[in-house]
Parts: structure tokens; sequence; C-alpha cells
């Protein structure tokens, strides 16, 4: 069963990248505000040019 | 930079390439789901394959496999990513010419599947079947794609990254890992090569891929469509954002160790069978997380559940979604899988998560994408509510029949009689009782096929109907002001989302390096235990084993005997983990729909097989088994077996420099042999360089060299 | 006239606003509506309504609170409060009202409302908007521009590094938390490995690896640990870390010593759990404890007072508590008077009734002595301050409610002394079984029951069971509208016997109807009068009274002119008096008559006009839950109103008649108050200040938000007080039954994991595993709190 010595270490590298990118977006604040995002995606942008047809809403 | 307004800037998103995959995602449906459709229809009725090389079920069910997960499901999340991306993002994508580039590769590879597959140059890796030449082809269009995707995140005007986006990443990069792992092989020629491992090493890589290309190909990236599509389709926030962060990260960190639950009871060692199954049971409670959080979104909403096919679709995606990912930890629970395993009931598993779950859930995406990317409204929602019924119906008989099929032939395996002899001792008796049930799942396949057609017919009057101006919308969005950079012109914005883009490029190098470096050590012979009495294979039945392969026989014939008193009766000696260290690749299959081979060796004369082969109903009658008649007209290529030889042997495999030299002779002399054999039987000599020798060649290898030393030391080995 | 639907709300229109906007004339409820509904068409924003429309459950009325937000501009509190990052300012407002995305939305348009202000971002869990704009912006304006969007926004104040400190603190224990998942997630999966019979070689691989991942978690994740036993060491007053990191040294020598010779005894999966299990769950306890109100919060929504200073003649908008010894501050009528200090310019007359309880307004003029958080009545005035804020009088009531908090609960100071005793007795149960077992069989045997000793021990669920208690009480009523502000409130409560109702606002619903109009004049005539007198007064019957007379007025369409008024003055429980310009004296008396209902006379120069007969609503459900109430309490009735009307409420909701008291003023209901020391008083926020703030408990339930958490220690900001007052009396309850249940848990358990350990039944990973069990359960049944609560919150 030694692939394990290849699958191991593999796993922990990405499982690794995976804690640096978590840490990464710790600091950069995105956890902070964990209620609004669900509201903000159904809010889109409103299509300037297309002033003809009625806006584009969800 | 937007005059009136400093502070914005104004984008078009790229809905073009959208559109593109969209509509192909629709295409490859439903012709993976003919595929489907077709070998089904062999199961019922063997002589449904024409008797056409290219249409028999060993050669079909990879091409059936791959079309549906990379080319139906593929397409489908690349169509729902680069929407949602863009619209979260609030930015364009990275390059229009690496979209395009990602289209067109991705069509390419799945037409060069459609063709090599059917032609018998597969690998024998389940869903991994593609051979070399494809691999490098996915890997090189994976980074694309990797690359367009993080420089979009990089060039965006929000802030925070939507759990839907994490979900992607995850996918992107775990993918990427997995895809090259279980794709380290060394070429023998344009369309033939070896797995760099074997044996129980090759398993455990394989299923490590499997499952995990099931978990990052079919589940994350859906549940990231999920969590953007059903709250903007019933225009709600999701139930519990918190949730899917936390069930998100908690998932990621550990996830990697999945896999050995689809090797329960096999030669892999006991201790790794068993953490599989714990870790898969676990797995359970994230899943559950990802459809309480979606399902309770719908709260509130519920009639119009019942009116918007929409609504239909994504609240039967989500409970199908938890229905099979509490069936697969069930499953994976050593005694269950002691019934289930190589049974129909893994495929009626399979396809309530693939039916249910991804066909659904892009199904109510398109439904709702459509309209907004061709600015019309939906050709009618009846038609959608008709693909609904059709959908969910045939789902239900196709799931139900397997159900029954695969509990009643586990059933009959295992029966044994009061003196402790077995029911059912030949395999056929088991294969013609569910019959019957494999004409309910054709029924059941063919009412999803309709169904998929009803929607192409749906959407393609749709976008028809279009209005004619399709311009592109311009958008307006706030400049990024959270960007640390002062000068914040495009170039330089630009040129920070290259940074991200090497991070990955160089994780891709380093991994590659380290697993190619790591490997040869991994194969030097310190750690394989060698069992002295377990021999190479000779060149004739090496050719034999890439017949065995090119025809997919794994698809039906699985080498692995497990430790239980039936299969002991009705196989022999369970098998163990040293008779496979020069299979490469390894062939243990997952699907018994005829019986086990792994101590075929021996048990019938050659000419049993010879005349099997051509008529299979002849030796059994009531077998489904397509009738291989080419092997007799084809002959075998000897030109490449020395290549063949030195490339295994430069994988560790103990050949001498005068077998790889004269692996010609040798393999022809071996032919004559068996072919003099028969002659009393009726087979002419000239017919000893056919492929169907080859073959009995290695078929009569099979368990061999075990039963021969257990002969002479009459006691077990190891 | 059809009753209409306001465009804007969707309320029933009672006085119907028209404006012509864009060409259609559109009708409003009011005029906060009216100017929302302008804004938004105006700048092109009309989708607001079509996002909203998905949502109609969560529409309400735009705010009509009048607004002075000019001391925001004051240079000296941009100083103290506005963050800035190169030329970019940062503040950020707690908006009342905010409920769905249709709010984010709009709140989130702000930057193309105001060009200079840069991006507004909305936090919807804890609603607060955070501004970024540039410094040619003044934040009045901003705030304005949020009222006129028909939110209210309460400027926070709290200081900025205070927050930024918070910030930076979640954020490590997240860091320090994942780290620790991550390395206890991959050891267990090599330890179960290990369990489960790996091969030789792979089973060295194995704990090699765990060792390698452990090191993350014993030099990062548990350095909290150790800080803090480190600290208890040097303060010689043991800390609940000290046995946590005395366990972790011990387990991880063992461990990396058995690595090194090849032992057994591998416990890096038992340490990296418990680590894991405790940060998360001390991590959950501080998380359950933020209420979207925090203490910081209400503070500064008590001390926002604006003050006008008089610099070289002009009149600057500041913040009160930046105003000196010596400095010259010019206050309106009916404005509050922010600092102590001399008269020295203009005569009007003041209501003390904050802080004298004297209700009737004293005269004032220059030379005489004003206080701070009493109300200028009638004239402008200039004031040179004698104190500042702090020493003043509502800076001392300020100070109160800021102390607050510190203040332990009896119950909080009880479990801090059990947890000291329980380290001490844990510390020396694990010693005396280290020694005997050490002599009984041997090193090995006695080093491991200790380990598991000191690991199953949880004194954590003793420490953290009151305060995480106490802090879910006060989040469940925030919820349902009942600010409470602090945990002592909630225990006084249980010890009290008899509450005081006053009865406006509090059993009636406080909307006078007018049942009789005896006319004795023009009628027309009558109802302007009455209109203009009681135009700005704060006393619940007004509010009713100009609600009628508009309704008569719009019903046959005509212009309402209020008449204009020279002085008018407002004398609480003695009615109003104006002199209008030629002199003519006007007055609404009230007057006791046989009949039971309130009733007063309008009378123009001594000659009566009319005669107007009110009757007030009692609120349906008080009679029932007086009832239960009167199982626990004795309760009293104590108003203002005269003897026939209170007698007539008081038989109707059968008060004892020696229980009800009738026209007291607020200070003879301070003493009636004072005389029963257990007792919770219920009554308005602003008339009856000093009674409330007097009782044990007060509990405001009428009027401004401000003004009356400056006063009462409970604000009801539902309209249906008895309703709140029986939710917060059973949370009470509950609450503390909650506490002797998980204190009781925790100790069972605690008793329960000594045993067994002892007698070496539980392995260490196992009472890695039980021990933050105990905080979990604990910290579950806070969360579920009883049946009982849960069904009346």
């Amino acid at each position: 069963m030694d692939i394990l010595f290849l699958t191991i270490p593999i796993a922990l590298v990405l499982a690794l990248i995976f804690l640096g990118v978590f840490i990464s977006s710790v600091l950069k604040g995105q956890f902070e505000d964990l209620d609004t995002p669900a509201h903000r995606i159904l809010l889109e942008e409103k299509s300037i040019k297309g002033k003809t047809n009625e806006s584009e809403q969800p | 930079m937007n005059q009136n307004n400093p502070k914005t800037e104004t984008f078009k998103y790229d809905d073009k390439i959208v559109k593109m995959f969209s509509v192909v995602t629709l295409l490859w449906g439903a012709v993976g789901m003919l595929v489907g459709v077709l070998i089904a229809s062999q199961l019922a009725d063997w002589r449904m394959n024409l008797g056409l090389e290219w249409l028999t079920f060993g050669r079909l069910r990879p091409l059936h496999t791959n079309a549906v997960i990379f080319a139906f499901v593929g397409n489908g999340i690349f169509a729902g990513i680069y929407y949602s991306l863009q619209r979260l993002c609030k930015a364009r994508l990275f390059s229009d010419v690496l979209s395009r580039i990602h289209f067109w590769g991705w069509q390419l590879i799945i037409v060069s599947a459609a063709i090599t597959l059917p032609l018998g140059y597969t690998q024998s890796k389940e869903y991994a079947e593609l051979e070399w030449p494809i691999d490098i082809a996915i890997t090189l269009i994976w980074v694309v794609f990797a690359v367009n995707f993080f420089g979009t995140l990089f060039k965006r005007r929000e802030k925070h990254i939507y759990v839907s986006i994490w979900f992607y990443i995850s996918t992107i990069i775990t993918v990427a890992m997995l895809h090259i792992v279980n794709s380290l092989e060394i070429p023998v020629s344009f369309m033939k090569s070896y797995p760099v491992f074997a044996g129980v090493q090759d398993a455990l890589i394989q299923w490590w891929y499997g499952h995990n290309a099931v978990a990052f190909f079919l589940t994350t990236p859906v549940l990231g469509l999920m969590y953007y599509f059903v709250p903007k389709a019933i225009n709600r926030p999701v139930y519990s954002y918190r949730l899917s962060i936390v069930h998100f990260w908690s998932l990621i960190f550990i996830y990697i160790w999945a896999g050995p639950h689809h090797l329960l009871y096999t030669a892999l060692p006991e201790w790794a069978q068993t953490l599989g199954m714990v870790f898969s049971v676990m797995l359970w409670a994230p899943s559950w997380g990802g459809m309480i959080n979606g399902l309770l979104t719908l709260r509130g909403a519920w009639d119009r559940v019942r009116r918007e096919p929409i609504l239909k679709f994504f609240a039967t995606s989500l409970t199908f979604y938890g229905m099979s990912t509490f069936e697969g930890p069930l499953l994976s629970i050593k005694s269950v899988s002691a019934l289930g395993h190589y049974t129909d009931w893994i495929i009626g598993h399979v396809h309530g998560g693939g039916i249910g779950w991804n066909y659904f859930l892009s199904a109510g995406m398109l439904y709702y994408m459509i309209p907004k990317l061709y600015n019309t409204k939906i050709y009618s929602d009846k038609l959608g509510n008709i693909q609904f019924w059709t959908g969910t119906i045939g789902l239900g008989m196709y799931y139900l029949s397997m159900l029954t099929a695969g509990i009643t032939q586990g059933l009959m395996w295992k029966a044994l009689d009061e003196k402790g002899d077995l029911l059912y001792p030949d395999f056929v008796e088991t294969v013609t009782r569910i019959i019957p049930l494999y004409y309910v799942r054709l029924v059941g396949g063919l009412l999803v096929f309709a169904s998929i057609l009803i929607m192409i017919y749906n959407i393609w009057k749709t976008i028809v109907n279009a209005p004619a101006d399709q311009e592109e919308k311009t958008y307006e969005a706030p400049v990024p002001t959270w960007k640390k950079q002062s000068n914040s012109d495009q170039g330089h914005r630009k040129l920070e989302g290259m940074t991200a883009i090497f991070t990955v490029l160089a994780f891709l190098a380093v991994f590659v390096g380290t697993a190619i470096e790591f490997v040869p050590a991994l194969m030097s012979n310190k750690f394989i235990e060698i069992n002295p009495d377990i021999k190479p294979y000779t060149p004739l039945e090496l050719a034999g084993r890439d017949i065995y392969i090119r025809e997919g026989c794994y698809t039906c014939h699985s080498q692995m005997i497990r430790p239980m008193a039936n299969e002991l009766q009705r196989y022999g000696e369970p098998s163990q983990a040293t008779e496979f260290i020069y299979d490469r690749p390894f062939q243990w299959g997952s699907r018994r729909i005829g019986p086990d081979l792994a101590r075929e060796g021996g048990k019938r004369p050659d000419f049993w097989h010879y005349r099997h082969m051509i008529d299979p109903r002849a030796m059994t009658p009531g077998s489904i088994m397509p009738e291989y008649s080419w092997l007799e007209r084809k002959k075998t290529d000897y030109k490449i077996l020395p290549k063949k030889l030195k490339v295994m042997a430069a994988l560790g495999v103990p050949y001498t420099e005068e077998e790889i030299k004269y692996a010609i002779p040798m393999a022809k002399k071996q032919a004559e042999q068996i072919t003099k054999g028969m002659e009393s039987e009726g087979v002419k000599l000239k017919n000893a360089d056919k492929q169907l020798i080859a073959l009995i060649a290695y078929l009569q290898r099979l368990g061999s060299d075990l039963a021969n030393s257990s002969h002479q030391k009459m006691g077990s080995s190891k | 006239m059809p009753k209409e639907l306001c465009d804007h709300c969707q309320e029933k229109i009672v006085v119907s606003f028209e404006e012509k906007i864009a060409g259609e004339v559109k009708r409003f409820c009011c005029n906060g509506c009216r100017t929302v509904y302008k804004i938004l068409s105006e700048n092109d924003l009309k989708d607001y309504y079509k996002i909203r429309e998905g949502r109609s459950e969560s529409i309400s009325q735009a705010n009509q609170k009048e607004a002075r937000f000019k001391y925001l501009d004051d240079e000296e509190f941009k100083k103290k409060f506005l963050r800035s990052s190169e030329k970019v300012l940062q503040f950020s407002f707690y908006i009342e009202g905010v409920h769905c995305a249709a709010c984010l939305w709009v709140l989130e348009k702000l930057p193309e409302l105001n060009p200079n202000i840069i991006s507004a971002r909305l936090n919807m869990s804890t609603s607060t908007l955070s501004i970024e704009f540039n410094e040619s912006a003044n934040l009045s304006e901003i705030a304005v521009l949020i009222t006129q969007l028909g939110y209210y926004p309460h400027p926070l104040l709290a200081e900025i590094d205070s927050v930024q400190l918070k910030k930076q603190e979640t954020k490590r224990d997240v860091i320090r938390i994942a780290i620790a998942f991550f390395c206890m997630g991959n050891i267990m999966l090599f330890a179960v490995s290990n369990y489960l019979g790996a091969e030789p070689n792979l089973k060295i691989f194995f704990d090699i690896f765990s060792g390698i991942l452990f090191l993350p978690i014993l030099f990062y994740s548990s350095t909290p640990f150790f800080l803090s036993a480190l600290g208890s060491i040097r303060s010689k007053q043991l800390s609940i870390d000290l046995p946590i990191a005395l366990a972790l040294i011990m387990g991880s020598v063992l461990s990396y010593y058995s690595l090194l010779i090849g032992q057994h005894h591998i416990y890096f999966d038992t340490l990296a759990t418990l680590v894991f299990l405790i940060l998360l769950s001390r991590f959950l306890l501080k998380a359950s404890q933020q209420s979207s109100l925090t203490h910081e919060n209400i503070y500064s929504f008590a001390s926002q007072i604006p003050a006008r200073k008089l610099e070289e003649g002009n009149a600057k908008e500041t913040y009160a508590r930046f105003i000196k010894i010596n400095d010259y501050v010019e206050i309106h009528a009916g404005e509050t008077i922010p600092i102590d200090g001399v008269i020295t310019q203009g005569t009007s007359s003041t209501n003390n009734a904050l802080i004298t309880g004297e209700i009737n307004p004293i005269e004032v003029k220059s030379g005489d002595q004003v206080f701070s958080g009493c109300i200028n009545n009638s004239a402008t005035l200039v004031v040179k301050a004698t104190s500042t804020l702090e020493k003043s009088e509502l800076g001392k009531a300020l100070k109160q409610i800021e102390k607050g908090w510190q203040g332990k609960t009896s119950l909080m100071r009880l479990s801090d002394k059990i947890t000291k005793y329980f380290v001490i007795l844990q510390l020396l149960i694990a010693v005396i079984t280290f020694i005997y077992f050490f002599y009984v069989v041997d090193f090995e045997t006695a080093y491991l029951r200790a380990l598991t000793l000191i690991i199953i021990t949880c004194p954590c669920a003793l420490g953290f069971t009151p305060p995480l208690t106490l802090t879910i009480a006060l989040s469940k009523l925030a919820k349902n509208g009942i600010l409470v502000k602090d945990e002592r409130v909630l225990e006084n409560i249980n010890q009290c016997q008899d509450i005081f109702f006053d009865k406006t606002g509090t059993l009636t619903k406080g909307n006078f109807q007018i049942i009789k109009w005896e006319s004795l004049s023009s009628r027309e005539e009558e109802e302007r009068l009455l209109y203009s007198l009681e135009e700005n007064s704060k006393h619940p019957i007004a509010k009713s009274l100009r609600q009628f007379v508009i309704k008569q007025w719009n019903d046959q369409n005509k212009k309402l002119i209020p008449i204009q008024f020279k002085k008018i003055e407002e004398i609480p429980g003695k009615g109003i008096s104006a002199i209008n310009e030629n002199g003519d004296i006007f007055e609404i008396k009230p007057f006791g008559s046989q009949s039971a209902q309130t009733s007063f006379s309008l009378s123009k120069n001594d000659q009566v006009l009319a005669n107007i007969y009110l009757e007030d609503e009692i609120y349906p459900d008080a009679k029932a839950i007086l009832e239960e109430l009167r199982s626990r309490f004795n309760t009293y009735l104590l108003s203002g109103d005269n003897e026939s009307v209170v007698k007539k409420v008081g038989t109707q909701l059968n008060f004892e008649p020696d229980k009800s008291f009738f026209s007291k003023t607020p200070q003879q209901k301070m003493e009636i108050i004072k005389s029963h020391p257990l007792s919770i008083m219920v009554g308005d926020g602003a008339n009856d200040a000093v009674a409330i703030n007097s009782a044990l408990v007060g509990v405001a339930v009428s009027n401004s938000m401000d003004l009356s958490l400056r006063a009462s220690h409970v604000y009801f900001n539902q309209n249906n007080s008895l309703q709140s007052l029986k939710k917060l009396i059973i949370v009470a309850n509950e609450t503390e039954r909650i506490i002797k249940r998980n204190v009781s848990f925790s100790l069972i358990y605690n008793l329960a994991g000594v045993y067994l350990a002892i007698i070496g039944v539980i392995t260490p990973l196992l009472a890695a595993i039980l021990m933050p069990l105990s905080s979990f359960t604990v910290l579950a049944s806070s969360l579920f709190t009883t049946k009982r609560m849960r069904n009346n919150t």
C-alpha cells in the first residue's frame, strides 16, 4: 500500500493550499458579513444602453 | 471610465460564450443519453448491437459515461460558471480568446472521445478511459479554463467572493490535480499507453480519482450553480448563507481521503477499506447540509413550485441530491457493500444522482438562463412541465428497476441451500432472472431521453422566436475601491490578475515535477512485496490482455474474488494483492453482468473459449454476451510486442533482454501450440495469428500462477 | 373618499398628502413617504418598488422623527470619530428599519444621490451602514439624506480603534481554529488508520506525519491557553486555562518521547481534538453573545445630545461632550439643555421632570441655574456653561448606563468563585491520583490517569453559563422589541413582588376617541383652535386629537391653517394656555365631572367655547394578562388622571380599590414606589421618567428611544406593552432555571468524569472528546432555552 506515500503528501499539499487561501481571505475580510451577500446577488445592475426595453431585473 | 460618473466603470458581459456552451450542453446531453439507451437495449436483448464491433456494450459504455459526465454536465457547468461568474464579479470574462479556445478545445476533446472509444482505444480506467494524447489535451484546456477563471476573479468589481465562486475554485484546482495523478502513464504508441502503477496501487489511484471526479466534477460545481441559480429563480436569498460557507470550508480541508469505498472486500488492505468506509459515512453530513440549505431556500414559494417548471426542476434535483448522498454513505458500509457491490444497485445509485441531480439542475439552470440571454420568454411552460414529468417518471422507473435487479442478483449470488452449496451454481441463471427488469430500465431510459428531446425543441423554439436585435447591453458598476494599488488603470489590474495565474501554473509545474520524480522511487522493488510464484505475462498473453482491454470486457466481467463463502464456492480462492503486481492497468472491474474471471485460467478447455467467443449462446444458452466474430478475422499485432515489453520493463516488470528481443517468435510459437491443441476440434492452423488465440492465451493465464503454486505446496500462499 | 393605499408604503391613508410627481398625482400617508417617493423618482431609482414586490411582509412607514444632525459637521467631532485613509473619510451609522433587499439596494445607491459619497456598504446582520466620502462632503447632509430615504440613522460613536481591535481579534481566532481543524482532521485520519491496523512501515509514516502536523497546533493554535496560564501563575489566581495548558504540555512531552523511542503512547490526536474543540466552543460562546444592539450602540444612542455653541456671535452646531466651561450655548424652545450652566440672556420656563421630578415648569430668567437633561419650554435662552457634560447631571445618568454592564450579577460572582475552587480541587485530585498510582502500579499508568483526569474535568461549563444564558436571553428579548440595558435587570425582576402600572399608554392604547363635543360657539372655529393648541405637545392625547381634527377637515376637504400664538405653555396634568397677537387667552382645562371619561373644556378669555369628552380604549388582552401576573405579583394602578377615570379603569381590570392611586404627580408617584423597594414600574418614558428611574426595575413603554433609555432599565418599542411585560417576566424566570440546570449538569458531569478517569475506564482520546462535549451541551441547552420560553418569545 505504499502508493499512499504519493497520495497523502499530494492530498496534504492540496489541503494546505486551500488552508492558505482560507487564511488570506479571512485576513482580507471576506467573511466579516455573512448575511448581506445572499441578498446582494438578487440585485442586478441596470443596463444603461438597454433603456429601450424594460430594465433587466431578476 | 464613464464620463458622467467618474466613480463607475461601464462594461459588457460576454454572453456569446454562454450561449455557445448552453446550446452544446443540450446536444451532448441528447447524444450521451442516446448512447445510454442503446447500451441499455443491448443488455435487454444482445442482438441490439447489430453485430457491429463499434456498437458492442464493452466499447460504448465508456463513451456513455464520458459523454454524459464530461460533455453534458461538463459543458453545463462551464455555461453556468461563465454566466454566474461574470454577474457575481460584475466584470467581463478575462479574455474572449481564451474562452473560445476553451470552448472549441473541449468540443474537440469530446469528438475525439466519440471516435477513439468505439474504435477500442481505451485505458480501461473508469471515467478516465481516454488515451494519453487526449489526457494531455484535457490538461491543457483545463489550464486555459483556470487562467480565464482566475483572471476574471482578480478583475472583479465586487469585493465579496460569493459561496458559488468558492465551489468553482475548489472544482478547478482539485480536478486539475486528480486528472494529472490518474493520468500518469507511459505511451507505447499513438493510441496505447501503460499506467505507471499496477494492481492494488493502480486500483486505489483510479478509485481515489473515480470518487473525487464524481465529487469535484458532478457535485461541487453543481452545488455552486445551485447556490446562484436557485435564489435568483425565486428572487429570495439562500436560507442560511453562513451554513453554506461553513459546510464548504469544513468539507474542503479533509475531503481528499474518500475513495476506498469502491474497493470494499477487495484485495485492498483491511484498514484502508474501513478508513474509506468511516470517511464516506462522515461525508453524509456536509452533503445534507447543502441539500437542506437549498430546499429551505424554496420555503414560502411552494405554490410557485407547482406552477413553474424551473422551480420543479430545482426542488426535485435537490431532493435527488439528498437521496443519492444518503444512499452513497449507506452503500459504503461494508455489510451493505457486500450485497450491493458489482450489482445493478450501484447503477441505480449512479443514475439517481446523475439524472436526478445533474440533469434536472442543469435543465432548471438553462430554463432560467436562456430567456435572460436571448431577452425573451420561454416558448412554452407547458412543454417544460411535460418534460419534467416524463423525466421524473423515466428516472423513477430506471431507479426502481435497477434497485430490484441489483438486490435480486446480489441475493441470488449469495443464496446457499441447507447443505451450504450454491442455490444458483451457474451464473447465467442470475442474469436471465433480471432481464425483464432490463426492459423496464430501457423504457425508463427512453422516457428520460424523450424528456431531453422535448427540452431541445422547447429551447430551440425559444431561441428562434427571440427578438432579432441581440446587441450586448452595457452595465455600470462602481470602481473597486478596496484594492490597495493607487493607480487603478486597466493595465495594472490586468497584470495583478497574472500573478494569481502564475501561482496556479507554478503549482501545477511543481506538482507534476514532484509526482514524476517521486514515482520511480515508488516503483523500485523495495516497496512491492514479491511473490516468487507470480510471473509476468508472456508476450502473447500481454497481446491478449490488451485485446481484453480494447473490447472493454471489464465493463461486464470483474477479476476480483471477494473473501465470502459463496464466492469461494463459485470462483475459488479469494484474490490476493500479490497476484496483480504485473497488471497494468488493473482489471478488477466494477460490474458483474458476466461471471468473475479472476480464476478462469484452466477451468475450461481452449476450444470452449474459442466457440464461446464466436457464439456465446452455443456454450451458455441464455447468455446476453455479444458475439466477437471479428476476433477470428483480425490478426494479432506482433510488431508492437517488443516495444510493449520494453515499456513494461521500464515500469519495473522483470522481463529479461532475450524475452524483449525474441518477443515475436515466442508469441508465434505459443499461438501455434494453442491452435494445434484445438486442431482436433476443426480449428485450422492458419488461425494461429488471429486475435482470438491471443485472447485465449490471456484468459487461460488468469489466476493460474497461484493455482499451480498452491497444488505443489498444498498450503495457501502468504 | 375611498380608503386608498399610500403609494410608498401601502399603509391605509388616514390623512392624505398629495404631490404631483412626474406628471401624475400621487397620494401618501405622511410627508415622510412623500419625500422618499420624490427622491426615488427624481434620481431614477424607481426599481426600488420592483425589487420590493416579492417581499410585501416587510414594508413599513417611512420614519418621521425630526432629525438634528448639524453637530456631525463640527471639526472636533470629525477629528475624534472619523477614520480616514489617504484622503478618504469613513464613518458608520446604525440604521433603524432595515429589513430587505430593497433597503439594501436603495441605501447602497447613496453614491448616486450625493456625488461626494464614494461608496456605501450595508451590513444587514448588524444593520450598520459604513460610508466612505471625500472631505468636501459633510456628514449631516448624508444623515439627512438617509432620513429622507425613510430610515433613521444613529451615528455610531464607538471609538474607531475599539471596533478595529475587535475585528482583528475575531480574524485571529478564526485563523487559529482553521489551522487547528486542518491539523486535527488529518491527524485523526492518520490515528484512525493506525487503530485499524496499518502495516508497520506505514504506521511509522503516519505517526511521524501526525507529529509534524501537531506542531502548528502546539505553537500557534494553543498560544491563548499558554498565555492565560502564564498570566494566572504570575498573578497568583488560578484561571481555567491552567489545567488545559498543563494537559497539553504533559501530553505532547509523552507523545514526542514515545515517537522517538517507538513506544505506542502517541496522543497527538487526543490533544489536537482537545485544542480544536475548546477553541471552537469558546468562539461559539463569544459569537452567541454578540447581539445586533451591543452595549456601545445603546450608550451612543443615549448620549447623542447636540448643542449650539456661540462663538463671536454666530451659532455653531457641535456635540455636547465638546462644550468646555465658560462656553456660551444657545438653546431654542423645545430643545434639551445640553450642559449645567447659568442663563445669561432670555427668560423662559423649564421642565425639570427628569432631574427633580417637579412637573410644573418653573420660570427662569437670566442669572438662574439650569441643569442638563431638562427641557427648555417656551423661549430661546443663552447659557454660560459651569461644568462639562461628564460632570453634569445628565452626564452622571449616562455614566451610570455605561457603567451598568461592567457590574457582575450576583450569579456571575458566584460562578467565578466556584470555578476558582474547582481548579484547585481539580489539580489536587490529579496530584493525589498520580502519587497513588505511582506507588500502587507504575509511572506509566499514573501519568496516564492524571493526564486523563485533567483533560476530562471541564470548569468552562461553570464559568460560561451565567453570562452566556443572560446574553442569549437579552438578544431574544431584543428580537421581540424589548431592549434591556444590562443583565442585572433580569435578576432583579425575579426578586420583585409588586408591579405599578401607569394608565395612559400602558393599560390603555392611549389613542383617545372623542365621544361627545358640546359645542357652544362655531364648531369649525373650535376645531381650528384645538388643533393649533395641541400642535406640538408630546402628550399621547394630543396626537389623537390632532388626527381627529385633520380627518374632519379633510372629509370636507377644507385647508387647515393653524392659528399662530405669541406664547404657548403646556403644564402636564394641568392643561395648555396660550396668548395670540391681540392678547386673547386661550386655555384647555381638564374638569372632573361625575361621568368617568376624561374631559376638558376649551375656553377663550375664560369664556367656555366647548366641552369635549374623551374615552380611552383599554388593551383587549389586558384583563387576562393582569390575572396571570396577579398569581405572582400584587399589581397597583398609579396614574396622574382624575379619580373617576382611574376608578372606572380600575374596576374594569379589577384592581383592588386600595391598590389604585389617582391624580398623582410624578413626584408623588416616586414616593409611593420608594415605599415598595422590590417593585417594577411600567410607565411612559418621558413623563414618568423619575418614577420609572426610582423603581428597582423601570420599564418605559412609549415615547422615543433616546429619552426613555436615559431613565428606564427596559424599553418596549412594540406598542402592546402588557404582552411585552409578560414576555420579559417569563424570560427572566426561565433564564434563572436554565442557569441552575446548566450548573447542576456540569457538576454531575465533572464528578462522573473524575470517577471514570481515576478508575482508568476512559482513554485520553475519549476524555478529550467528552470534555468539550460538556461545553457544547451547555451551549446547546442555553441556546434551546426551555419550552415555555420558546413559545413565548
